[in-house]
């Protein structure tokens, strides 16, 4: 049994996280919450020096050509820093649909490019309303060229390409197309959210030059595939999140006195915070099922993604609300740090799809295991 | 990062396979035998084998293997579903550990070996009426005389008394001295006049405890463990293996289970599993039951690498039992009116979902109740501080008692 | 109450009112008129701008106001909680100074109770005030203040003794907040709202006749003004409601209540908007959700049975009988009610639920119900010390043991 990582691994993990204690402090993240930027442009770029962007893309393309171990460490840490960064939409959602899907032309045309972090990618399937699915999408194209709106796209007002899901009525109902985003038939506009250390945007495509990427009528299928490697990437950054507002948590109940006592000496705040560490212990055991997976291909990946997510949604969730609960009207105030995790959670808890459509996926997932 | 043995893994694994598939007693073995003479039987046959006690030193009948292949042996062991196995948990899980820690040479040369093997059957006696959570209130006396000690008092939830030869027990010795200083810790022969054993029959119908009565209880001095006065200390040693011994439990229902029920039940004329109110409760268990399998595996891992778990292995039993219990109770709505039927005959699983839902009051509570676990996960794990005390350095006969 | 009684107060309020009711008066001019009748505050006594009757006559008497459309005595704020602890511990000079100020509207009072240091532990309050001959001076820095900012009066609670035990030590005062030493700023909330003041306080003066009651006695002349804040709860009820008309007067009043509600207007949004439920169910179509149905239903349960709660202390407290703990039964309900609603209108809306502004879930209103839910467990009393009130004051368990009762400046505290 060797459910760990490995030595290497771990020493990525100290490096990782001493430079985003160095380079990525609270204060980073509410100067980009407070201010007009999307993201930070400076820790952007020692990111890409770092070479976090070309962590699975291979070597033959420019990448580092490592494994899905190390990338999930690395999500846990920028997830524990609250990161700033379209990291997620480039790395996890963008460089993963053209390594899935994308032809050798393409795959020369981008991954490069991604790698280096000269270009930034993103991944434009909702529409506004509710769940995607295949019948839900508007947005529709012919062979190179497509129309619709998308919103909310992470990252869209910056990205250089996005990877767009739009209707088809052959296969399985949608297909995948690459679109330029510096063409003069797409135009964005930035969108205010509930979280804002992390930018979003609508897109609306007016006949915008598109490329396919991967077969017609596979685009479903596709999205699903991307969604589930992303989701154990997603569910490490969740993690992370959880541990730091367990963190802040703990470190205010230990300074904090009441009626003469610290508040951590209360069962009352104790157990609250045992349940914190409980469901964030349980959520990282799940999410090492999905490391595994993703970074062996196993034909479980379904089952283990579905199942880091669903419990990575609800440690972090849990965690980042009793962490402002744990320090009353103070944890209350935009003065006081615990709106970051607060918010960060809910925002990847519904970006690729929420709590119940995984729960979903995950008994779907167990049904068609066993019956085959 | 993998699920697979390393090379002596798979080797010992291999080698615990084949003695098992060739040595584990048959039906026909087995016919006639009760409940203890099966296990007993089990237990000694690894013994003249070298399988038994397999992390304790050679010289004390076991065989000095590492934490791993134990795991590994206890993993192979219990596809055999042995469930007689449960009768030495405490005795070599608790008290065997106590005693190498504790008695002197010639005691250990006298007794681990027959726990080894089985011949002898340990318990242990902590708790009381009128202390549950808070062990170190304990009440029973203590008194010198002589060379002896003369016990009087109660115990209770003490599994497996009514068979034991053998077991362990502190003391208040003290009771003008603060409560964890006046206590004192002996191993005394359950035999010896003046023990009353009474079981105590629980709501799940079954009666794995017993109520221990102590009148004029003698014991000699030369079974003291441990200093006068020193009892808590060396009771510690028996509670820090008390979870691994006890651990989270096999039994019971699981996710499979209900699922099961769920796809062979309706709702509104379809099946349950249809429903998504009944799909998403069911993938939060999944998701539960898969964070504890792959926790456990972490701590094989750090087991597997010469390491010591971390503290992440804590929260088994407070994450399990009222998981088991949330799952029989929903399993016993699906059923409908047909849930409260109890017979094996009639009910669904043999009554699986009935029998769980009833014990599971008292796997929250046994080994520490989950508001006892929480407070450790608080303290040990987080590193919170203790409660404020309001029992400390204050003379035992002075605090506050409710009346038992 | 006979009816005989009380139709007899109605009838002299009603010929009251048409002899005096009159839209065209300034709002000032009018609540003079009220309280120099004691049509304004019936319940308060006949001395101090009042009449003697019961609580219970109120709802009569209101219901011939609203009859003619006229304006009532001005009741937003923290100003009838001074009245009150005025009325209840303040001398004949506070009475006298304060009370017809309060209900004309022309003073504006504020509560300086909270500390950054005690939030929970409202008795461990570090502003001193030191007697220096002449007067009070008082330094130190107050939290979670509404409405300090145009505020004339704040309800001060301040330390007088460091040497007793900390519930004995406080004595209570009235301070003058347009004075150079008190320094408003706002606190902005994570929900981006910023509702509420932090006040620092430095060398401000207090004359020594605006003590109230004595010295040392500030914690029990405080738990009037929280008993009084806790029953006010449906004050707010009848703030909302506009009278719609035209007029100056009524203008008048609408102009105050804006400003008063002005802190409060996410308030809706941290109470969950269990109202817009199946609205939105229906609109999204997720209505048809098993689970979505099941998440609503389990939300208008609690709803339900909180409402019910609170009906029927409302009716006990009508019938005359003495304030229950429905106070904390109550809070500790709306606070897992709102929480409920959070959760369902995540599972309703999805990923539209993140976008704040007018692209989001009813144009953002989703998103600041998210942001803004987590503070109802906190505001005016923890859900824990919440649980801590219903675990002794209603079971009748035995509280926690302490550790804070010697001579306060020994206690272990918070620096700020």
């Amino acid at each position: 049994m060797n459910f760990e990582f490995s030595e290497e691994q771990n020493l990525l993990r100290e490096q990782a996280s001493g430079f985003l204690k160095d380079h990525c402090s609270t204060k980073v993240v509410r100067k980009i919450l407070d201010g007009d930027e999307s993201y930070d442009q400076e820790l952007w770029t020692k990111v890409v020096e770092m070479g976090w962007t070309a962590t699975v893309i291979p070597e033959e393309y420019d990448g580092l050509g490592m494994s899905y171990l190390e990338l999930c460490v690395i999500a846990e840490e920028l997830g524990r820093s609250l990161a700033p960064l379209p990291f997620s939409s480039s790395v996890y959602l963008a460089t993963e649909a053209l390594l899935v899907a994308g032809s050798k032309e393409q795959k020369e045309e981008w991954l490069p490019k991604l790698a280096s972090g000269s270009i930034i990618g993103c991944l434009a399937a909702g529409e506004g309303k509710g769940q995607v699915t295949p019948k839900s999408l508007t947005t529709s194209a012919d062979a190179s060229s497509l129309s619709g709106s998308k919103l909310p796209v992470a990252d869209g007002d910056i990205a250089d390409f996005a990877v767009v899901f739009a209707a088809c009525d052959s296969g399985d109902g949608a297909s995948t197309y690459l679109v330029d985003l510096n063409q003069s038939s797409v135009s964005r506009q930035k969108l205010d959210t509930i979280d804002p250390s992390r930018s979003h945007a609508k897109i609306d495509f007016a006949g915008a030059s598109a490329e396919l990427l991967g077969k017609e009528g596979e685009g479903w299928a596709l999205l699903n595939n991307i969604y589930d490697r992303a989701a154990v990437l997603f569910a490490w950054e969740q993690v992370g999140g959880a541990e730091t507002a367990l963190e802040m948590a703990k470190d205010y109940a230990m300074g904090r006195f009441a009626f003469g006592r610290p508040i951590a000496t209360y069962q009352a705040i104790k157990h609250k915070l045992a349940n914190m560490y409980v469901k964030n212990t349980l959520a990282k055991s799940n999410c090492y099922y999905g490391a595994w997976a993703l970074s062996t291909n196993a034909p479980e990946l379904p089952i283990a993604a579905a199942t880091a997510r669903v419990g990575a949604i609800q440690a972090y969730y849990f965690a980042s609300k009793e962490n402002i609960q744990t320090h009353g009207g103070m944890g209350f105030t935009w003065e006081f740090d615990c709106q970051f995790p607060y918010r960060r959670s809910k925002l990847l808890s519904i970006n690729i799809g929420s709590e119940p459509v995984w729960q979903e996926k995950l008994i779907k997932a167990i049904e068609t295991g066993r019956a085959a | 990062m993998d699920f697979e043995d390393t090379a002596e893994e798979a080797a010992f694994r291999k080698e615990a396979r084949d003695w098992l598939a060739a040595n584990v007693p048959t039906k026909e073995e087995k016919e006639g035998l009760d409940f203890l003479a099966a296990a007993k039987l089990w237990q000694k046959r690894k013994y003249d084998a070298g399988w038994a006690a397999l992390r304790w030193p050679k010289e004390h009948g076991g065989r000095g293997a590492t934490a791993i292949e134990a795991v590994i042996f206890g993993q192979e062991e219990s596809k055999y579903q042995m469930v007689e196995l449960g009768v030495f948990a405490i005795g070599h899980g608790m008290c065997a550990p106590t005693m190498m820690a504790w008695a002197t040479e010639e005691q250990n040369k006298r007794f681990i070996p027959k726990l080894a093997s089985g011949e002898e059957i340990w318990c242990q006696m902590f708790s009381e009426p009128a202390g549950g959570s808070d062990l170190a209130a304990l009440r029973t006396r203590g008194e010198k005389d002589g060379d002896e000690w003369i016990i009087n008092g109660q115990k209770i939830w003490t599994s497996g008394a009514h068979y034991a030869d053998w077991g362990v027990i502190v003391l208040r010795t003290d009771p003008s001295a603060p409560k964890h200083q006046g206590l004192t810790y002996f191993f005394l022969d359950m035999k010896s006049p003046g023990i009353e054993i009474k079981p105590i029959k629980q709501i799940s119908g079954g009666a794995n405890f017993n109520e221990i009565y102590f009148t004029d209880v003698r014991v000699s001095d030369s079974q003291r463990l441990g200093e006068v006065g020193q009892g808590w200390q060396v009771a510690l040693t028996t509670l820090m293996n008390e979870r691994a011994a006890i651990g989270s439990g096999g039994g019971g229902v699981n996710f499979k289970s209900v699922f099961k029920l769920a796809q062979n039940i309706n709702i509104d004329d379809e099946p349950a599993i249809s429903d998504k109110t009944v799909r998403r409760k069911l993938a939060d268990w999944y998701v539960t039951e898969s964070g504890l399998k792959y926790t456990g595996y972490r701590s094989l891992s750090a087991l597997s690498r010469g390491e010591i778990p971390g503290p992440e292995n804590s929260i088994g039993k407070l994450v399990g039992a009222p998981k088991q219990q949330d799952m029989a109770s929903f399993a016993l709505d699906l059923l409908e009116s047909s849930g409260a039927i109890w017979d094996p005959e009639l009910s669904a699983e043999a009554g699986l979902f009935q029998a769980t839902y009833m014990a599971a009051p008292g796997g929250r509570i046994a080994g520490g109740t989950d508001e006892i676990m929480a407070n450790i996960v608080a303290e040990r794990v987080l590193g919170m501080p203790q409660d404020i005390r309001v029992d400390k350095g204050i003379p035992f006969s002075e605090i506050p008692t409710a009346n038992s | 109450m006979s009816n005989l009684t009380v139709n007899a107060v109605k009838e002299e309020v009603r010929a009251w009112l048409q002899e005096n009711w009159d839209a065209g008066l300034s709002l000032v001019e009018w609540r003079n008129k009220l309280a120099d009748s004691g049509w304004g505050v019936p319940d308060w006594p006949g001395q101090w701008y009042g009449r003697d009757l019961p609580v219970a006559m109120l709802p009569e008497i209101e219901e011939e106001f609203a009859e003619v459309n006229a304006v009532g005595v001005a009741r937003s704020g923290i100003r009838m909680l001074a009245a009150a602890t005025i009325l209840e511990h303040g001398n004949d000079l506070h009475k006298k100074e304060f009370l017809r100020r309060i209900l004309t509207g022309e003073d504006t009072w504020c509560q300086l109770f909270s500390e950054p240091g005690s939030g929970s532990d409202l008795a461990g309050a570090t502003t001193r005030a030191d007697f220096d001959g002449e007067n009070w001076i008082v330094n130190g820095q107050k939290l979670w203040t509404t409405s300090a900012h145009h505020a004339d009066y704040g309800l001060l609670l301040a330390r007088t003794d460091w040497d007793v035990p900390k519930h004995q030590g406080l004595t209570y005062f009235i301070l003058d907040m347009t004075q150079p030493g008190v320094d408003v700023h706002q606190v902005k909330q994570m929900n981006g709202h910023a509702s509420f003041n932090q006040v620092f306080i430095t060398d401000a003066t207090v004359a020594p006749q605006y003590r109230v009651d004595e010295e040392g006695a500030g914690w029990r002349v405080a738990m009037t003004t929280l008993a009084h804040e806790r029953r006010n709860a449906d004050g707010m009820n009848r703030l909302n409601r506009d009278s719609g008309l035209p007029g100056a007067i009524y203008e008048e009043e609408r102009k105050e209540v804006a400003t008063v509600m002005e802190p409060y207007k996410w308030y809706p949004q941290r109470a969950g908007r269990v109202d817009l439920v199946m609205q939105r169910a229906k609109q999204t179509g997720r209505i048809e959700n098993a689970s979505v149905r099941q998440e609503i239903a389990k939300l208008l349960i609690m709803s339900k049975s909180a409402e019910w709660t609170a009906r029927r202390a409302r009716a006990a407290q009508e019938l005359g009988m003495p304030q229950g703990p429905e106070g904390s039964l109550g809070k500790l309900a709306a606070s897992n009610v709102a929480k409920q609603a959070s959760g369902v209108h995540t599972l309703i809306s999805g990923a539209d639920a993140l976008l704040t502004g007018s692209d989001g879930a009813m144009d953002g209103l989703i998103a600041e119900v998210l942001v803004s839910v987590p503070a109802v467990s906190i505001a005016g009393g923890t859900d824990e010390i919440q649980r801590n009130i219903i675990a002794e004051r209603v079971l009748g368990m035995e509280k926690e043991p302490r550790f804070d009762s010697g001579p306060f400046k020994d206690v272990p505290r918070n620096v700020v």
